[in-house]
């Protein structure tokens, strides 16, 4: 694997380990009391919310799950474009410098054909 | 032959401007000189006295008046439209750093370019470049500005190239052996200097090791201080010279105050112009010019110290490894306790100094002149209208 491909595999696996959203227990800071306060705490999400939450979390983490898919298709669509566009980058700098080389060449051609034609002004210049 | 010339001129803050201001008289001589800028107006009123000098975008429809295009070129952002001019317009190029990946940075995420900087590895590495570009511009690696020079847009659109070292030309010929490489070493026009001693208000008996140009961390001003340090016990005559605006990526005066230097080290700032820069190299006893890592630069400042005839101290790396053994004490890269030693060692030498001084004196002289390096410059882009009517 080169080292690019490798740096994009990276960003996707860190989006990938963000996009699961799961419940969290929140213990209580209470000395003493404290699990006892955790123990009524989750009788009452069992009873009041865990059956409201659950179905949206999982809709959540399908959506999530669907947009790092999304993004890395994207991805990919925009790796495969990469190729022919720097081969097509690659291909302007010759042409630029292969044209470079026939204006330097035509210069000088224009040179020699100047010279030539004072030398052949000259010659058909009578003589005085 | 009549050149298109194209460079930093002064009077920007830029080495290859001191650089083509001391070539272009000697070149002239050899070709007839037009000067582009991208601000004719900001030239400096004595070069506009002495050459045409025309923008940047009368360029395209003059080219077919010159021969060929010359371009001075530099791993600096004062080469923003001689690079997009380049682009189209390519010419022979001097290639005055290896390493051009701070000028592309500069030039693409600096200006709020992120695809341009992607282009640019894309260009030198392929479809991996521009994965590495993604990872730099979302900031989960630094910039590889010295692993990777992208210099290769500019050699591959290159009639010519002119380099200053060996270095420069094996490795530019190791990635493109097709290309034509020509070494011209680097010229430096010999200056004359005065010691500005008394205006430091030193002990007469002082030591003066001095550094010179911009501080920037590659020029490892931290090591010459740590081991000035090291060595202020045993010669305490020592003292350490700065002349150059400090990188803001270094913090001077800390690392002073953490070697507990203090008035052992005077920083000057940035010199008002050549002359007193260079008499400053004259107030020196030893230069001290580190780089790590190289850009595969050469050194003005190294080497108006050895027209100047001060002992000089360089890495072993890079050009300066091409320097002459007996002009220069070369260590290798980053060893303190080898430049603790260069540092004693010169210390009680003088006539050691003098030695080196001498050599590196007569190694400019013979080398470096710039009539010498302008006959070079005409011998080499001749040879190159020759191939390329040959071609």
């Amino acid at each position: 694997m080169d080292k690019g491909t490798e740096h994009e595999l990276d960003a996707f696996d860190a989006l990938l380990a963000r996009a699961r959203v799961e419940e969290r227990p929140f213990p209580s800071p209470t000395p003493v009391v404290g699990p006892l306060l955790d123990w009524l705490r989750g009788l009452w999400i069992s009873v009041a919310a865990r059956w409201y939450v659950r179905p949206m979390l999982e809709q959540q983490n399908e959506f999530n799950r669907l947009i790092v898919n999304h993004l890395r298709a994207q991805a990919d669509h925009l790796y495969a474009q990469d190729a022919p566009l720097i081969a097509q980058d690659r291909a302007l700098v010759a042409q630029t410098r292969a044209t470079a080389e026939l204006t330097a060449q035509l210069i000088q051609l224009n040179r020699r054909l100047a010279a030539l034609e004072a030398r052949l002004d000259a010659l058909e210049t009578p003589n005085p | 032959m009549r050149l298109a010339y194209f460079s930093p001129l002064p009077p920007a803050r830029s080495g290859i401007a001191d650089y083509s201001r001391e070539l272009l008289p000697h070149l002239a001589q050899r070709a007839a000189l037009t000067l582009y800028a991208p601000d004719p107006a900001a030239v400096s009123a004595d070069l506009r006295a002495q050459f045409e000098v025309r923008a940047y975008d009368q360029y395209p429809g003059e080219r077919w008046a010159y021969d060929l295009a010359l371009h001075q070129m530099g791993n600096s952002s004062h080469h923003a439209a001689q690079y997009a001019l380049l682009q189209r317009y390519p010419g022979v190029v001097v290639l005055h750093d290896y390493v051009l990946h701070h000028f592309i940075a500069h030039h693409t995420v600096g200006q709020g370019r992120p695809a341009g900087y992607a282009r640019e590895l894309g260009y030198t590495l392929g479809v991996e470049g521009v994965a590495l570009a993604q990872a730099v511009l979302h900031g989960r690696i630094p910039h590889p500005l010295f692993s990777e020079p992208l210099n290769a847009r500019v050699v591959d659109l290159s009639l010519g190239l002119i380099v200053h070292s060996r270095y420069v030309q094996q490795r530019i010929l190791a990635r493109h052996p097709d290309r034509a490489v020509q070494v011209i070493p680097a010229l430096i026009e010999p200056l004359p200097g005065r010691s500005r001693r008394a205006e430091l208000g030193l002990p007469a008996d002082a030591l003066l090791f001095a550094s010179f140009g911009q501080v920037t961390a590659n020029k490892r001003i931290d090591l010459a201080l740590a081991t000035l340090a090291q060595i202020s016990a045993e010669i305490p005559q020592a003292y350490y010279l700065l002349v150059g605006e400090v990188h803001p990526q270094v913090d001077l005066a800390s690392l002073i105050q953490q070697f507990g230097l203090g008035e052992r080290v005077r920083h000057l700032g940035f010199a008002p112009d050549l002359a007193t820069f260079v008499d400053w190299i004259h107030t020196a006893d030893v230069v001290i010019n580190l780089r790590d890592p190289t850009a595969g630069e050469t050194s003005a400042t190294a080497l108006r110290a050895l027209a100047a005839e001060r002992p000089l101290i360089v890495f072993d790396q890079g050009w300066y490894s091409e320097l002459p053994d007996d002009a220069a004490l070369k260590l290798p890269p980053n060893d303190l306790p080898a430049l603790a030693q260069a540092l004693r060692a010169l210390a009680q030498d003088p006539a050691r100094r003098r030695a080196l001084g001498a050599a590196g004196g007569r190694y400019t002289r013979a080398r470096c002149h710039p009539a010498q390096v302008a006959a070079a410059y005409a011998d080499f882009l001749r040879a190159r209208l020759a191939a390329l009517q040959a071609s």
